[in-house]
């Protein structure tokens, strides 16, 4: 597929990137030859530290001031990589331009939709002001934002994440480019917006006939909508090829890898007199923002009047896109938010009960959280982040043997004991979820709370950890809450599964009845939305 | 606990601490080492410098007053004849012959119309700072005339003598241990009560933290001269006082700090997973709080160092500080200030030490800055 033609409008060869960094040089991207054709849709897809993403910034001449590029880059067949940024700015956000995977940050907030879309398209000397604000409204229309000419005098935070990622492809499209570079532009974004972005790129991209670049790690879009895929690792590209083949025979073991990660198997039942772990009855968690000088307070109900009841070795399934109160409900029934309603664990009344009066009861109750770079204390060896539980609830324990359950509990989570004087900073993503696990299973809980504990990890880790924490369940007879947006997820760890929207129970029952049967509207769209193989399980 | 057979001996393999990381990264900043080299010297200087000069820091050469200072040795070649008259004269002696000689000794021949009197004389020759080990030697006449062999003394003055002819380079050594000692010890009693205050009221957040953040806001409106000279009045003149006055008024920046980092700290998830698992609010503060906030205390109290100091001057050129015949730089440079004109070497030599220690501190702390928060470069 390395044949170029007069069609080639990018034309990526022998890229590499390396970084100079304290600890030596980082090469990040060794060698990688990628050619974009006009009008086809190209993607790149890599774990993360693959090099993708670099790659691109590298090709556009965004990369941090230790980064050292060499190789080519041609646009048109003329070379534009190490162009003195006033040249290469003719060329970058007019013919090639970028939507990044931040659309919540990737707008100025000081300034209205109307000036942030209307300035690149003066710069670019295409447009005086008139002329232009008159295309913002154009482009707001066609990237599908209802209402454009008002919303064109709108700021960033009076609209949602989807609506800011259509502005943001339209600022993109304003100079009619050649080749538009989406790096992960959905992964931000929750199932069914995703769903919409991607429809609505492949729609411009058939109607305005320009190349695109699609950089993901989510082989589900490429498969949706790519024409040519790269299969990037290591900073290499080591398999290319045209999507379908791909997909039905991949070479690479790598690619195959990918290809499986999506998390398989069910859960075993469990006997369905087992005693009832926690049950939540009419759980209500309101949030009060102050309305302001004489105004009365405004009270948004975050969780309203759930009921729910887990069984011991049951895992409840908690699903939703953000902002339904999923996490909230999580806190509120370890009484980590105050909230009304009656939460009953193990028999016991803890509803409303203060610090004091829960914390013989935390060691029971876990909870471990989605980012596994935020929840470890960073000045904390491994080790002293595992047995800072026991400190409270063993305080009889000596050092010698806090050290001993710390070695046992990284061994449970299969990591090398020998690890436990590092601090979490040393480690990938993937090894700070075992240890945020090992943490929790140090206590040994009965109940644990898992915050979308894998949405922040690569498929591949993803799967390994879903794997580990079904084994976990099974050996030590758990519970769990299972909170997460990510359908495939919840499907292989859950007995029963409730859709959130809103704060309200959409639906609710075990996972075969809503995934094989949905019956609300909501769980079919989410269900269509995440675009699961669901023929593979039937 | 069941005995299980784990291998508990496996060598632990030791991780680098984000503390290591910023250690390396503050030994690559030429600026920043070559600045705690600086600060090492003068500390080490200050320190023990003293114990090894030949003059004592309160010390008075009567004879030397505001001499420059020179790597010479005093007295100068032309100034020890004039000197000798002049006590010769007074101990009513005439010379009829003086004479200097090769080994550092003057020898003259002297006559008096009384009887010389040897104790009388070697007292009055001793007791200048020129003059040594006399002798009367040879009493003839009637013990009317003598030879008189006295040795002349000589002695470094580096750094030049101040108004009172004391020793300015001792001055200066000892200056150097009181304004250091003043802005370590205050600086760490404002650093522990910021740091301790800072980080329980922003943990504590709610009305605690609002009773406690008007109290500092109280203590910001007291004027400080006014507080110091209560201190003062209350418990008199004393060194202690020095560091309790300053550091009780540093603190209040500290704590304001430290409460703005605590209350982002602590709706990070691992403070709120400590908070899921039980820990007390005392771990929760000393296990997560505390050590996280510490870059920016330690970039702080870099900056907080000179200040101190500076205070301390400010407050000893009021009268308010450390007293005589103890010193310390303010105190030395407001002096030279003064004494400016004709000599000069009475304020150069105090601000050298000064300034550089400033310079050596800030760039410390620029570089400590750069080394715990490398993403701000």
């Amino acid at each position: 597929m390395t044949k170029l033609n007069e069609n080639t409008v990018l034309e990526i060869s022998g890229l590499k990137v390396d970084f100079a960094t304290n600890t030596g040089t980082v090469n990040a991207v060794k060698g990688v030859n990628i050619h974009v054709d006009k009008g086809e849709t190209v993607a790149i897809v890599g774990e993360s530290g693959s090099g993708k993403s670099q790659t691109m910034m590298a090709a556009m001449g965004l990369l941090a001031s230790n980064g050292i590029t060499t190789g080519h880059v041609r646009y048109k067949g003329s070379d534009i990589l190490g162009l003195p940024p006033r040249k290469i700015n003719k060329i970058r956000g007019a013919k090639i331009t970028m939507i990044f995977q931040e659309p919540m940050t990737s707008l100025d907030p000081l300034y209205t939709i109307e000036r942030q879309l209307c300035e690149p398209m003066v710069q670019h000397g295409n447009y005086t002001w008139a002329t232009a604000k008159k295309r913002a409204v154009e482009l707001l229309d066609l990237v599908g934002i209802p209402e454009p000419a008002r919303k064109v005098k709108a700021f960033p935070y009076e609209m949602s994440g989807g609506q800011r990622q259509r502005v943001m492809i339209a600022m993109a499209l304003a100079n009619d480019p050649d080749i538009l570079i989406a790096d992960e532009p959905t992964t931000a974004l929750d199932v069914t917006t995703q769903a919409q972005i991607l429809e609505l790129m492949a729609e411009l991209q058939q109607r305005l006939g320009m190349a695109v670049v699609f950089i993901t790690h989510d082989l589900g879009i490429v498969e949706r909508i790519s024409d040519r895929v790269y299969v990037m690792k290591e900073g290499e590209v080591v398999e290319e090829g045209q999507t379908k083949e791909i997909f039905e025979k991949p070479n690479h073991s790598y690619t195959r890898m990918l290809l499986d990660a999506e998390p398989t198997g069910r859960k075993d039942d469990v006997p369905a007199d087992n005693p009832v772990v926690l049950s939540g009855d009419k759980v209500r968690v309101e949030f009060e923002t102050e309305g302001g000088f004489m105004k009365p307070n405004h009270v948004l109900r975050a969780v309203n009047d759930i009921s729910l009841n887990v069984r011991e070795g049951q895992t409840l399934g908690i699903v939703g896109e953000s902002g339904s109160g999923k996490s909230t409900l999580g806190r509120a029934l370890l009484q980590l938010l105050p909230s009304e309603g009656r939460v009953v664990y193990c028999g016991k009344d803890i509803s409303g009960a203060g610090r004091k009066a829960m914390r013989p009861l935390r060691k029971q109750m876990q909870l471990i959280f989605q980012d596994p770079f935020g929840s470890l204390s960073p000045r904390m060896t491994v080790g002293q982040v595992i047995t800072e539980g026991l400190l409270v609830h063993e305080p009889h324990l000596s050092a010698q043997q806090r050290d001993q359950r710390a070695i046992e509990a990284l061994q449970e989570v299969s990591m090398d004991p020998a690890m436990r004087n590092r601090y979490p900073h040393e480690f990938s993503g993937g090894q700070r979820q075992r240890i945020a696990i090992a943490r929790t299973m140090v206590l040994k809980p009965k109940l644990v709370v898992l915050d979308e504990p894998t949405s922040a990890l690569d498929r591949t880790i993803q799967k390994q950890v879903v794997e580990l924490l079904r084994n976990l369940q099974t050996e030590h007879g758990l519970t769990y809450l299972f909170i997460s947006h990510d359908l495939a997820v919840v499907r292989a760890m859950s007995d029963t599964v409730m859709v959130m929207q809103k704060g309200e129970v959409v639906e609710q029952g075990s996972v075969s009845d809503i995934f094989d049967n949905p019956q609300q509207d909501y769980t079919k769209e989410l269900i269509n939305a995440a675009a699961l193989k669901l023929e593979e399980f039937i | 606990m069941s005995d299980t057979s784990l291998d508990t001996a496996t060598p632990a393999k030791l991780g680098r601490s984000l503390w290591d990381d910023a250690r390396d990264r503050l030994l690559a900043n030429k600026a920043a080492v070559t600045s705690i080299i600086v600060l090492a010297v003068i500390a080490v200087l200050s320190i023990f410098g003293p114990m090894f000069l030949p003059h004592q820091y309160d010390t008075v050469y009567r004879d030397y007053t505001k001499v420059p200072a020179s790597l010479e040795a005093y007295p100068r070649q032309d100034q020890v004849e004039p000197a000798f008259n002049k006590i010769a004269k007074r101990a009513r002696l005439s010379i009829e012959s003086y004479k200097m000689r090769e080994d550092g000794f003057v020898e003259a021949q002297v006559t008096s119309k009384r009887k010389i009197k040897e104790r009388n004389a070697k007292r009055h020759f001793d007791r200048s700072d020129l003059f040594a080990d006399t002798m009367v030697q040879g009493l003839t006449d009637g013990g009317k005339s003598a030879t008189i062999v006295s040795r002349i003394n000589y002695m470094h003055f580096y750094f030049g003598t101040d108004a009172n002819g004391r020793d300015l380079l001792s001055r200066t050594l000892i200056a150097g241990r009181v304004s250091l000692t003043i802005g370590l010890l205050a600086t760490i009693v404002a650093i522990s009560i910021g740091v301790i205050y800072g980080a329980t009221s922003g943990y504590l957040g709610g009305r605690v933290d609002l009773v406690m953040m008007r109290v500092v806001d109280i203590l910001y409106s007291l004027p400080f001269i006014f507080f110091v000279i209560m201190l003062v009045v209350f418990f008199g003149r004393n060194f202690v006082l020095m560091f309790i006055a300053v550091g009780a008024v540093e603190w209040l920046d500290m704590a304001r700090i430290v409460r703005g980092q605590t209350l982002s700290i602590k709706r990070q998830e691992y403070v709120q997973a400590a908070e899921a698992m039980g820990i007390t609010d005392r771990g929760i503060l000393k296990r997560h709080i505390i050590p996280n906030t510490l870059g920016p205390v330690v970039v702080y109290m870099t900056l907080l160092v000179p200040k101190v100091i500076l205070l301390e001057s400010f407050l000893s050129f009021l009268g308010l500080g450390v007293q005589e015949p103890m010193t310390s730089w303010g105190v030395l440079i407001s002096e030279g200030a003064r004494n400016l004109e004709g000599a000069s070497w009475l304020l150069i030599f105090p601000s050298i030490f000064l300034t550089s220690t400033l310079f050596a501190l800030n760039f410390i702390g620029d570089g400590l800055r750069d080394a715990l928060d490398p993403k701000d470069r």
